[in-house]
């Protein structure tokens, strides 16, 4: 086993024990990076040098004792948090040479409890895309079979956490974005509750869905990331002032009399056979761990996607509004005047997918369409709710696969609206209702790519689905699998 | 709805957008699909039903009223494509 095969919490233990220092243990990332990052393009940015300096400061907090689970752990972010004084580009010809002026509030507390950054992964352009296509420096490998995508938008990230590339990695999930990811890549990937991690320098997508999450080599590993950037800030006023639970201690492995929810909704004809067997599969280790499996109803559902789509793009036009040329960011050398200078800018500095989804969001917020698509979106957005806080009456989670297929082949539908929209038909309902959800490791296709089991919970209740993900990961041992790299 | 040229060039405009021939016709027809695939967002009867603008109930932030450390002039500058002294410099708007 290599250094760079370990997890989070193993590391951890060498790093404070002196075992390993974490120069040594940079250094082994960032070679791997060099190795690898050539097939898998995960990394838009490196930081070295800094690194090597976090390194130091961390070796010298664990020689005096001053350290966190985090101390010297090398970690990565997905390119669209902002840090002080690093290229933040969001994938996008826009931000190519964008140096971001503060950190996100995530990144300072990353910082604070000692860990390394080795770089920026790579990401859909904007975070609006589920394949890694639409990046401007061009889409992620899975590791696990390169001619397939690594998910999206967050596929750098989860590219980098399989090939083993970084220890863990933070990414943003508007509509799945990390648990997708997640799943084609054979990581775990964990949404929190809409709130639980303040959004401040996150560059947003959709602002009432936005929210960052971690993709982890386990679940273990995920408990540790979520205690570290959780918690309320003040400079986010949508961040929940609720008390951060040491989720490590949630990790017992006893779940026996746990109510399980299976939505019949999303075990519809579309799953692929591999994605059936896997779920089918799941659900006896849970009932064998001596969980109780309920089937539940999530009415709504049908409408989810339409919901998403709608109000997602709403909000991304708005948003996008920011790049106009003026202020940072692309500016063109073709205008004349203010208003050429800010449509050319857009228009040479955007991408095709963003473009048209400014449109479809301007195009939903006309004042023909206003009412009967944005608010009448936002009403059925209240329904969806409502499905998940009435079936959390009943069971204490819900488990369903995490996407319908395994990872898509590169350049298979990318330009197809509908075909990467379905990608997320299970994960953009959590994101809706403002719920936590996690993907765990479940199997493997016939063809050998990783796929994914979605646990959600209750708002805040991450415990709940982390205590469950760690009784099945602890009994499957899917986690244990590793893309030949 | 038929998104022809027309809407699609008048959206464009509205989001400050110049789009080529091809790519007029090329959102045009991905519009459709999308528009067509959403259509069910009409089905739910949502009479009596709050629209939901946010998943978390949100209330006011009130903060007390003090100075306190922020992000310096020279630091969010520092991002400026182009600047006159403390200013972010434009093309010129009044002919």
């Amino acid at each position: 086993m290599e250094l760079f095969d370990l997890t989070l919490y193993q590391l951890h233990e060498m790093l404070h024990n002196r075992a390993i220092s974490s120069r040594e243990l940079t250094k082994t990332m960032l070679e791997r990076i060099e190795a690898t990052d050539p097939e898998i393009n995960a990394f838009i940015s490196r930081t070295t040098d800094l690194a090597f300096e976090a390194a130091d400061r961390a070796d010298y907090k664990l020689a005096t004792g001053n350290c966190t689970p985090l101390t010297g752990i090398p970690i990565a972010l997905k390119d669209n948090i902002m840090t002080s004084g690093i290229r933040t580009t969001c994938a996008s010809k826009m931000l190519e040479n964008f140096i971001a002026p503060y950190d996100a509030s995530l990144w300072v507390r990353l910082k604070e409890q000692g860990a390394v950054l080795l770089g920026k992964l790579n990401m859909d352009e904007f975070a609006m895309g589920s394949t890694n296509e639409t990046s401007f420096f061009r889409p992620v490998h899975n590791p696990w079979n390169l001619l397939h995508s690594s998910g999206g938008s967050s596929g750098g990230a989860a590219a980098a956490v399989a090939s083993r590339q970084t220890v863990a990695a933070i990414g943003t999930d508007t509509g799945g974005s990390v648990r997708q990811p997640a799943a084609h890549c054979g990581c775990v990937g964990l949404k929190p509750s809409y709130g639980r991690i303040s959004r401040h320098g996150i560059i947003p997508y959709a602002s009432s869905f936005d929210q960052a999450g971690t993709i982890t080599r386990d679940v273990r590993d995920a408990s540790l990331m979520l205690k570290a950037i959780a918690g309320y800030d003040v400079k986010d006023s949508t961040c929940a002032d609720r008390a951060v639970p040491d989720y490590s201690s949630a990790l017992t492995g006893a779940i026996r009399g746990l109510k399980i929810g299976l939505p019949e909704e999303y075990f519809s004809k579309e799953l692929s056979a591999d994605v059936k067997k896997a779920m089918d599969t799941a659900v006896q280790v849970f009932k064998d761990l001596g969980a109780e499996l309920h089937p539940v109803s999530l009415p709504h559902t049908d409408y989810a996607a339409a919901c998403y789509y709608l109000l997602a793009n709403a909000e991304a036009s708005s948003n996008m509004t920011r790049f106009d040329g003026v202020h940072f960011g692309y500016r063109t050398e073709n205008s004349t005047n203010l208003e050429e200078l800010m449509i050319m800018s857009r228009t040479e500095g955007f991408g095709s997918e963003v473009k048209f989804r400014i449109l479809l969001g301007t195009h939903t917020l006309t004042a023909e369409n206003y009412q009967k698509r944005y608010v009448k979106a936002q009403k059925v957005r209240w329904l969806i709710q409502q499905d998940f806080d009435n079936v959390f009456s009943k069971v204490d989670i819900l488990l369903t696969p995490t996407t319908p297929t395994p990872a898509p082949l590169l350049g298979e539908g990318a330009e197809d609206p509908l075909q990467t929209a379905s990608s997320d038909i299970f994960t953009n309902p959590a994101n809706l209702a403002g719920i936590c959800a996690i993907s765990i490791p479940a199997g493997f296709s016939s063809n050998g790519l990783p796929i994914g089991l979605q646990l959600m919970g209750r708002p805040f209740d991450e415990e709940g689905i982390l205590k469950a993900a760690y009784a099945f990961e602890q009994t499957t041992k899917w986690h244990m699998e590793k893309a030949a790299l | 709805m038929s998104i022809d040229n027309a809407a699609i060039s008048q959206i464009a405009g509205l989001a400050k957008l110049a789009l080529s021939d091809t790519e007029s016709r090329q959102f045009a027809a991905k519009l459709e699909t999308v528009l067509a695939s959403v259509k069910n967002i009409e089905n739910p009867v949502t009479s009596n039903i709050p629209p939901l603008l946010c998943p978390l109930p949100l209330q006011n932030v009130f903060r007390a009223d003090v100075v306190r450390p922020s992000n310096d002039t020279e630091t969010l500058l520092s991002v400026a494509v182009d600047r006159y002294g403390d200013y972010f410099k434009v093309p010129q708007i009044i002919e």
